[in-house]
């Protein structure tokens, strides 16, 4: 130690090694109990602490931005549940403290099933859809900065469904990835280079996790796509098969697909083996290769920078949506047909809805960023910040 | 102290509709640092004198040595006593009524007093059984053991007579039966060591008896955690198919439940020392919608009505077939070894029926079972009773002459499992 003082009041993560404050019961960035009371209540109370996004510390900087949080707050009960079970109604008292009815057997809904943050200009939801028992996505949205610069960073994961502790490797990569690029966006340095390094911090989260092997799954892997924004410049990375979009301020330009999924029927079009038509209908076309995890290949994040004319809106998704409107014709029909003064939060909400009603098949996690005009370049009237 | 830990190993993920959940839950105990507490423990050894253990003579003269060599065995403080078994049950040692802590002194005592046993008279395991259960219950809270010898079919009572004591003795004590010769009943003496969760083995050369009796009692005595229960939460809708111990030998539970409510039930397990066991459990539930996760069962260990530890068995749905037909290693490998059991019991009593078409199916699949698994014990006594022609597809011949024990032996080591190989990490 070399600095007594700050060692008495800061410590790290064992699991992932964010700084965490002494009284903290769980890691806020992974959601590792910390003490031995956070320990014993893990799975009831401590699922419940693992809170989604990351936006204090900035909060301050956009006061007047609505600071949603969906976050429930911490349970009172054993059980950790204040409502009865949603199939056979037995009373809260009958849930047991692993979230399974003690009468139906049914696992109730967890905190991560439906997840919203809405800090204005940026916003994020994800649900867990309607046919996967947990919600393997996690997303994290941070701003970061000062407020003029109007950084910005969103991170999301998708748990690979084959590998054990699914849900935690999507959550401890996207926190791990954000706690990286936020530094370097509320920061000088290089959008492009630090959004290599967040995938190489997300592999790490992830390899730190324990886990059993058993012969039915895999070691924890999930998917990543990041995006850090800062004074009108993006740079999206990506591992796997979320997806990132741009929506520039010409409409004639359509939307953009800024990433290329990491999956087999990409690779199938892009070797020119097959049709995307032919692809996406093999059945093989959703194997992903290349992930975020200890058995992953080992290869940098694909990143791609740019500097758009503004105003425009950055998306990021999971394929829990993006399977609903694969082609970015698709997409953009599906954008359009939006309502055209829809918020980021209103709009993350109707596009989750939307692949709920289309099937809600995955987990699907939805991140709508609005990058503004920044102050320097706007004109006097300030009509670039109407919209906000 | 022992401790206990449970794992679950299965599949969890089901194909819409489906209803049968399967999981292996391995139970492992440890005993931890320090010295074991002694706990309060009881042996009897019960010994067949009928007068066939006359014939030949050598057989009453090697089931006193081995008796002695068991009592040599006895852990000091050890609360014994030894029965001898004709149409009545004789108490050999100490006085009638009681059992002797084991010394020295009581050991020497025992040890004469088996010595100038006679061989005469008839068979009856139940009414000693019976004296074995009295004895016991003079020492209320304490860890009991018996061991049976006998060379004889049970035939100076009835099976009724035999199945009431059976039904007394259950859950008081633990008892592992032996056959010596081959004129005993392998079907008779696995009852009895089945109701009372014990071994049954043959002991066709009474030259063996003592390395056997020895073993017995050294485990016997590594015993550290009397009575321990598995207990199995299911949620309201669902029934237990099946619960059977799988490894390290097959030992059907189901029936042994004692409900503690609607949705509890406890199967006696025994008594346990430093091991590892494998239990297969098989629960029916209501099927859910795709996407919904059900907690199938919770099985728990419970020692002395508390939980000392616990696994989840799930059920998961979805319309992903990648994930719903993945069969599980372990309950794969156990679902084949329970049927190797069984088919080798059946093949067997089909041999004996005259029925040799179903016998040479039934041990053909067996040998196939077995080779496949690497249950290369169960291989080598198989290839006493029949020709394994090819264990892949398994053709077998019958042989047309096969010796009485080598028989009994594949009989009742057919419950003799080999552990799956857990994955490597």
């Amino acid at each position: 130690m070399t600095d007594e003082a700050e060692a008495a009041t800061v410590s790290i993560c064992p699991v992932c090694g964010a700084a965490v404050e002494p009284r903290d019961q769980f890691c806020e960035v992974c959601g590792t109990p910390l003490t031995e009371e956070a320990r014993a209540s893990e799975g009831s109370a401590g699922d419940a602490a693992r809170t989604m996004g990351g936006a204090s510390g900035t909060e301050d900087a956009f006061a007047g931005a609505p600071q949603t949080h969906s976050t429930p707050t911490a349970p009172a009960g054993p059980s950790g549940r204040t409502e009865p079970c949603v199939r056979c109604g037995a009373p809260p008292a009958d849930i047991d403290v692993d979230g399974y009815c003690t009468v139906c057997g049914l696992l109730q809904p967890g905190p991560r099933d439906h997840l919203e943050l809405d800090l204005g200009w940026a916003a994020g939801v994800t649900d867990r859809g309607r046919q996967h028992p947990r919600n393997e996505d996690a997303f994290h949205l941070e701003l970061a900065g000062p407020a003029a610069d109007f950084g910005v960073v969103a991170v999301v994961c998708d748990g690979v469904s084959s590998s054990v502790r699914a849900e935690d490797a999507s959550e401890s990569a996207a926190a791990a990835a954000a706690t990286v690029l936020a530094a370097v966006v509320g920061g000088a340095g290089s959008l492009a280079d630090a959004t290599v390094h967040a995938a190489d911090a997300a592999t790490r989260a992830v390899m730190a996790l324990p886990w059993t092997p058993t012969d039915q799954m895999a070691s924890p892997a999930c998917t990543l796509v990041s995006a850090a924004c800062r004074l009108g410049q993006v740079a999206v990375g990506w591992v796997g098969d979320s997806r990132a979009y741009w929506l520039g301020p010409d409409p004639s330009e359509g939307l953009l697909k800024l990433t290329v999924d990491d999956s087999w029927a990409e690779a199938q079009i892009e070797t020119g083996r097959m049709t995307e038509g032919e692809a996406e209908a093999d059945p093989r076309s959703h194997a992903i290769t290349r992930w975020i995890g200890a058995d992953a290949p080992d290869v940098d994040a694909r990143v791609i920078t740019m500097t758009p004319a503004l105003p425009g809106r950055l998306l990021l998704c999971s394929d829990g949506l993006w399977n609903y409107a694969s082609s970015t014709d698709d997409m953009a029909r599906l954008l359009d047909s939006q309502p055209p003064d829809a918020t980021p939060i209103q709009l993350a909400r109707a596009l989750t809805t939307f692949a709920l009603t289309a099937g809600g098949h995955d987990n699907i996690t939805v991140v709508v960023i609005d990058l503004p005009i920044p102050p320097a370049e706007r004109d006097t009237d300030g009509n670039a910040d109407q919209q906000r | 102290m022992t401790t206990f830990s449970a794992e679950t190993y299965q599949n969890e993920y089901l194909a819409e509709g489906a209803a049968e959940v399967n999981a292996v839950v391995t139970v492992t105990a440890t005993a931890g640092g320090g010295a074991a507490q002694p706990t309060r423990a009881a042996e009897i050894i019960i010994i067949d004198i009928s007068g066939s253990m006359n014939y030949p003579a050598t057989k009453l003269r090697a089931a006193q040595q081995a008796t002695a060599a068991a009592i040599d065995c006895i852990r000091d403080g050890v609360w014994f006593a030894i029965i001898a078994g004709t149409k009545l049950a004789h108490q050999v040692y100490p006085a009638p009524g009681t059992l002797s802590p084991a010394s020295g002194e009581t050991r020497d005592e025992a040890k004469q007093a088996v010595a100038a046993l006679q061989a005469q008279g008839g068979t009856a395991i139940g009414a000693w059984l019976a004296l074995a259960n009295q004895l016991f219950a003079t020492l209320p809270l304490s860890l009991n053991h018996a061991i049976l010898l006998t060379d004889g079919k049970d035939e100076s009572e009835t099976a009724e007579e035999l199945n009431q004591t059976l039904a007394a003795c259950e859950g008081r004590f633990q008892c592992d039966c032996r056959g010596v010769g081959t004129d005993w009943v392998v079907s008779e003496l696995r009852k009895v060591a089945s109701a009372l969760l014990g071994s049954v083995d043959i002991v066709a050369d009474p030259a063996e008896l003592t390395a056997d009796f020895t073993a017995m009692v050294e485990h016997a005595m590594g015993k550290a955690t009397a009575d321990v229960a598995l207990r199995v939460w299911t949620p309201q809708t669902a029934t237990v198919s099946f619960v059977k111990q799988v490894a390290p030998t097959i030992a059907e539970l189901t029936d042994k439940r004692v409900p503690v409510n609607d949705r509890v039930g406890d199967y006696p397990t025994g008594a346990w020392g430093d091991e590892s066991r494998d239990y297969h459990v098989c629960v029916t539930v209501k099927p859910g919608a795709v996407g919904d996760e059900m907690l199938a069962a919770r099985v728990s260990l419970v020692v002395d009505d508390q939980v000392v530890s616990q696994a989840l068995v799930k059920a998961i749905w979805t319309d992903d077939a990648a994930l719903s037909t993945r069969i599980n290693r372990a309950v794969a490998h156990y679902t084949g070894q329970a049927e190797l059991a069984q088919v080798i019991q059946e093949g067997l009593e089909a041999r004996k029926a005259g029925d040799d078409a179903t016998a040479t199916v039934k041990l053909g699949r067996a040998a196939q079972l077995a080779a496949a698994s690497g249950n290369d014990a169960t291989t080598k006594l198989l290839s006493k009773v029949v020709d394994v022609e090819d264990a892949a597809s398994g053709t077998v011949r019958l042989k047309s002459r096969v010796d009485d024990a080598d028989e009994m032996a594949l009989d009742t080591r057919s419950t003799k499992t080999v552990r799956v190989t857990k994955s490597a990490p």
